[in-house]
């Protein structure tokens, strides 16, 4: 459960979601019967029981604690089952199984895509597709069109459907990864942790799947659209998934202000929105400058609040990189010093050099010299501090993991390093205070990423290995000797593996 | 071995009686001669509010102590007056209220000495002489004039002697700690043991209470009783503890040198800025060794840290200093400097003084202070945004000439000639007409002084878009705003 918004995975041991399914079921039966969604979803919807396992960030040899939860999913074509990223990540092991059914197969993770929510699974045992049906994708649904929300809401044993209406389709934070953000379909069919990775029907077609919903709000549900779903089914056709793409440009929506209009020379019927940051290193590098007024993406024209206007709906000018793949271009129509201009862009990652999306699936990297421990610098790392994470890191780490693309200048930087840990020894007996710090050089050598610290620590400085960081001009400092002989019996008293 | 244990407990028991049964000296009562000497004071307090400069906050009156210091002379902290618009004394069996003002008020002392209206008093007061003795361990007689006019007093025991934080400035001060209080300490009670005076309350809790000793008060009548006040020197750098043998050996230092501490930073500004640089240790200062913690062995108050040494000095005072600089020792001589809050990148505090702005267009500037930043709440270090953090985190005592102010755009009043920059906050200003931006007063003058260009055009830091504002309608937009949002003042700024 993430900042207000929830992710729906049941965790198993609530008592209090117990009794919530026990008045669900009763208003349930009250109410008349709804339409039919399709004869199909009992043979398409399955349950999913996945036990996941996090790493210990500031460690990362260790593993934090394992816990386990159930999602929904459904049947696809290809003998696939399609569910949330989040019901699976970090998995360690997944189990599906049918409504009713007591049997249950092991499953694997075929292709997951954490920034837009959603992975494919596979089953080895063909006998578990016996008898299910892949489902068939609708398009965007209408809004105030009714939809039925089918899943295992609160775990149990049978497929649960509710109905709700479409209330609004708007760019929102997919809240798995913390930070991208994608189109999504609000509705006020109630979504309950277990619903996630469920498929949300309309007149026998898939239209979206259940994902997250708002804690703060009553029947609030949000569920991923078929844009979304078929961008990741085709990302994965290649064997890969590449994910979403940006253009890394900031932008500002937009010019309303007449006399910016006219300092930017920008013709009064036009509408648009100014580029005041380019990443380092962004694809658009060399397409787009400071102070350029884009108009339009593609055909789509961009209004001053950054919107276009795309399937009859106003959204965010991103909806249009949304719908292309990596490695496509879009084109770009801008105003600069009054003249119109175009250009196209290549889609790619386009990621600040500390990301903000939190990390899954991914073994954390470390090293370890004389019982210093450093890590990259992560959301998951930062996160290690607790709850409050973003107020309690030093403020270095704060700095940088909001600023970052402004910060750092340095194309050939990969990463930031923090001494994430120091494993007490003599020889270490006064790093403490260091703890937290993001390494700026080892032993005169600039430290772009976390494999750089091979090599400056195969160097010292007239005996010693001196450390320097990021806002403190007190260094680190070591006898290299003492610090290499004293490094192997501390990887041992603390079980540090190698890597 | 139960048997033992009994006995030896008994034996101390037999002690404790024994002991009680001593006559013990009778306890001191300054009550009547301090009635010509203690005075309460009403303080009437208004701050400005950092959200709308123009604007004060709702007087509140507070009350606080004082005692004579000359015939019409009045010493109080200067926690008491720090938000005064207005001051009055009272005196013991006398009604009337006596008007007050400021002579000399020191923040990072504490300390401030007020004039009483001599025409308004009939007998003039007793002053009171702090003696400078540490009789640690002994009881402790407080006295003040209560609001409602009665002479009282509380108990305690003097406990230590360390450098503390106060409460009204970033540095710190020499205080005693006062132990086993009968009741928290109110600021500007008067302390005394036995027939001595020896300090002046600055803050209490219900466990301990802390006292400013009668040196630093002494040092301050004999600057604050002369024309002009210099003020004390203030630590112009940062140190880092030197514990690890190994950063020693780094240094080059030998073996028989295992005192010093660290110098992690010099700033711009205060004792040591000119003559220390990053990387020195300091070894001593005016001959007392410094240990790698930073402190030095006082002959009353055991370790203390060099802060004292330099806080004790008067701006402009010479102290020696043995440093360890590039493999050698080395003996320099610093300079005490004194620095007021004002000259800092971010100042620390204004106490009533109303905060620097300009508004323009709807455009709400402001010069970055510590109360600014307090706009985020509990726990701001961690809530304001990073950007504007690092100014006051790492460079707040940093001013260069490039940089004098940080000058932020706070929030925008919505009009129509600053349509589409409404939702505009908490910018640094970088630059405006491609002049750059060092303090406030820079963007006034482009404001107000260049007569060339059609627009202005604000630049600021970090990515945000450049804010443009029309010459031609600003004047009439200008009024329309003030007359809207009801700003008296459209800016403040200090001379």
């Amino acid at each position: 459960m993430v900042n207000g918004l929830k992710k729906t995975t049941e965790s198993r041991n609530s008592i209090l979601a117990l009794l919530t399914m026990a008045v669900f079921s009763l208003c349930h039966a009250q109410s008349p019967p709804a339409e039919t969604p399709s004869a199909s979803y009992e043979k398409s919807v399955v349950m999913i029981m996945a036990v996941n396992q996090d790493y210990d960030y500031s460690t990362p040899w260790k593993k934090a604690a394992m816990g386990r939860g159930v999602g929904s999913g459904f049947v696809i074509k290809g003998n696939r089952i399609l569910t949330n990223a989040h019901n699976v990540a970090n998995q360690r092991y997944i189990e599906v199984k049918k409504q009713n059914l007591a049997q249950r197969y092991p499953a694997q993770v075929e292709f997951v895509g954490h920034g837009c929510d959603l992975a494919v699974l596979k089953v080895s045992d063909p006998q578990f597709f016996e008898n299910t049906e892949p489902v068939r994708f609708g398009g965007l649904p209408k809004i105030n069109s009714t939809v039925q929300t089918c899943g295992f809401p609160m775990g149990g044993r049978q497929v649960s459907v509710t109905e709700g209406v479409v209330s609004r389709l708007e760019t929102s934070v997919y809240s798995h990864s913390q930070a991208a953000q994608h189109l999504v379909v609000q509705t006020d069919a109630a979504i309950n942790p277990g619903n996630s990775g469920g498929p949300v029907f309309q007149d026998g077609l898939v239209v979206g799947v259940a994902f997250q919903g708002l804690q703060s709000g009553d029947n609030i549900g949000y569920m991923i659209p078929t844009t979304i779903i078929g961008h990741f089914l085709k990302d994965i056709e290649d064997g890969r998934c590449d994910g979403f793409g940006k253009i890394g440009v900031s932008l500002f929506p937009g010019v309303h202000n007449p006399f910016y209009k006219e300092y930017l020379q920008i013709p009064s019927d036009e509408d648009g929105v100014v580029v005041t940051d380019i990443l380092l290193k962004a694809t658009a590098q060399n397409v787009l400058k400071n102070g350029d007024v884009i108009t339009q993406i593609d055909d789509f024209n961009i209004d001053n609040d950054g919107r276009i206007l795309i399937d009859g709906l106003s959204l965010e000018l991103s909806e249009a990189v949304d719908r292309k793949q990596i490695g496509e271009e879009i084109t770009v129509t801008f105003y600069r010093e009054g003249k119109k201009r175009s250009g196209k862009i290549v889609i790619a990652q386009n990621d600040p050099v500390l990301p903000w999306n939190r990390q899954y699936d991914q073994k954390p990297d470390y090293r370890v010299f004389a019982g210093l421990t450093f890590v990259s610098v992560t959301r998951n790392y930062l996160e290690s501090w607790g709850r409050s994470w973003i107020t309690d890191v030093p403020f270095t780490l704060r700095y940088l993991f909001v600023d970052s693309n402004r910060l750092n200048n340095d194309p050939n930087r990969v990463e930031y390093v923090s001494l994430s840990e120091v494993l007490p020894d003599e020889v270490n007996a006064y790093s403490e205070g260091f703890k937290g710090q993001v390494v700026e050089s080892v032993n005169g050598f600039k430290i772009k990423k976390l494999a750089d610290l091979d090599e400056a620590f195969k160097k010292d400085q007239d005996g010693y290995w001196i450390i320097q960081f990021i806002g403190n001009s007190s260094p680190l400092v070591m006898e290299a000797k003492k610090a290499a002989e004293r490094s192997p019996l501390i990887r041992n008293k603390y079980q540090v593996p190698a890597n | 071995m139960n048997k033992k244990f009994y006995i030896t407990v008994l034996i101390v028991a037999a002690q404790l009686a024994w002991t009680a049964l001593l006559p013990a000296a009778e306890p001191v009562d300054l009550t009547e001669p301090m009635k010509q000497s203690l005075v309460y004071l009403e303080i009437s307090n208004s701050q400005y509010e950092q959200y709308q400069p123009w604007k004060q906050s709702p007087i509140s009156k507070d009350g606080g102590y004082g005692c004579a210091v000359g015939p019409y002379e009045v010493l109080t902290t200067a926690e008491n007056v720090m938000n005064a618009t207005f001051l009055q004394a009272r005196l013991y069996a006398q009604n009337e209220y006596i008007p007050a003002t400021i002579k000399v008020v020191d923040y990072e002392y504490n300390l401030c000495l007020l004039t009483l209206d001599e025409t308004a008093i009939s007998i003039p007061l007793k002053p009171l002489k702090f003696k400078e003795v540490f009789p640690k361990g002994q009881r402790l007689d407080t006295y003040w004039l209560s609001a409602g006019g009665h002479l009282t007093n509380a108990r305690s025991t003097l406990d230590r002697a360390e450098m503390r934080f106060s409460d009204v400035s970033f540095v710190k001060n020499l205080q005693y700690l006062a132990t086993n209080t009968s009741r928290p300490f109110g600021d500007g009670e008067v302390c005394c043991s036995d027939d001595d005076v020896i300090g002046m309350a600055c803050w209490g809790t219900e466990s301990d209470s802390g006292i400013i000793p009668a040196e630093t008060i002494n040092r301050f009548l004999s600057q604050a009783k002369k024309s002009t006040y210099k003020g004390f020197g203030l630590i112009g750098f940062e140190i880092y503890n030197l514990l690890d043998p190994t950063m020693r050996k780094h240094l080059k230092m030998p073996e028989t040198i295992d005192y010093g501490v660290y110098v992690n930073t010099v700033y711009n500004l205060g004792t040591g800025s000119e003559e220390l640089k990053a990387g020195d240790v300091i070894l001593s200062m005016d001959g007392h060794e410094i240990n790698p913690y930073g402190r030095y062995l006082h002959d009353q108050y055991d370790r203390l840290s060099f802060e004292n040494i330099i806080l004790q000095r008067s701006d402009g005072d010479k102290i020696t200093v043995e440093i360890w600089r590039d493999g050698n020792k080395q003996t320099i001589e610093i300079v005490a400097r004194n620095f007021k809050a004002d000259e800092m990148l971010v100042p620390y505090y204004l106490y009533g003084r109303q905060p620097e702005y300009v508004v323009v267009g709807g455009f709400i500037f402001q010069k970055m202070t510590r109360d600014f930043l307090g706009m985020w709440g509990d726990g701001w270090p961690g809530k304001v945004p990073p950007h504007l953090y690092q100014y006051y985190g790492d460079n707040a005592f940093k001013p260069t000439d490039d940089r004098r102010d940080v000058v932020v755009l706070n929030y925008v009043l919505p009009s129509e000639i600053n349509l589409g920059y409404q939702q505009l906050s908490r910018l640094v200003v970088s630059s405006i007409n491609n002049k750059e931006i060092r303090r406030l007063k820079d963007l006034v003058d482009t404001l107000y002084k260049e007569e060339v260009s059609k627009f202005f055009v604000i630049e600021f830091e970090m990515d945000s878009p450049k804010v443009i504002i029309p010459r031609a309608q600003l004047e009439l937009e200008n009024s329309k705003i003030a007359q809207i949002y009801g700003i008296p003042v459209m800016s403040h700024i200090e001379k």
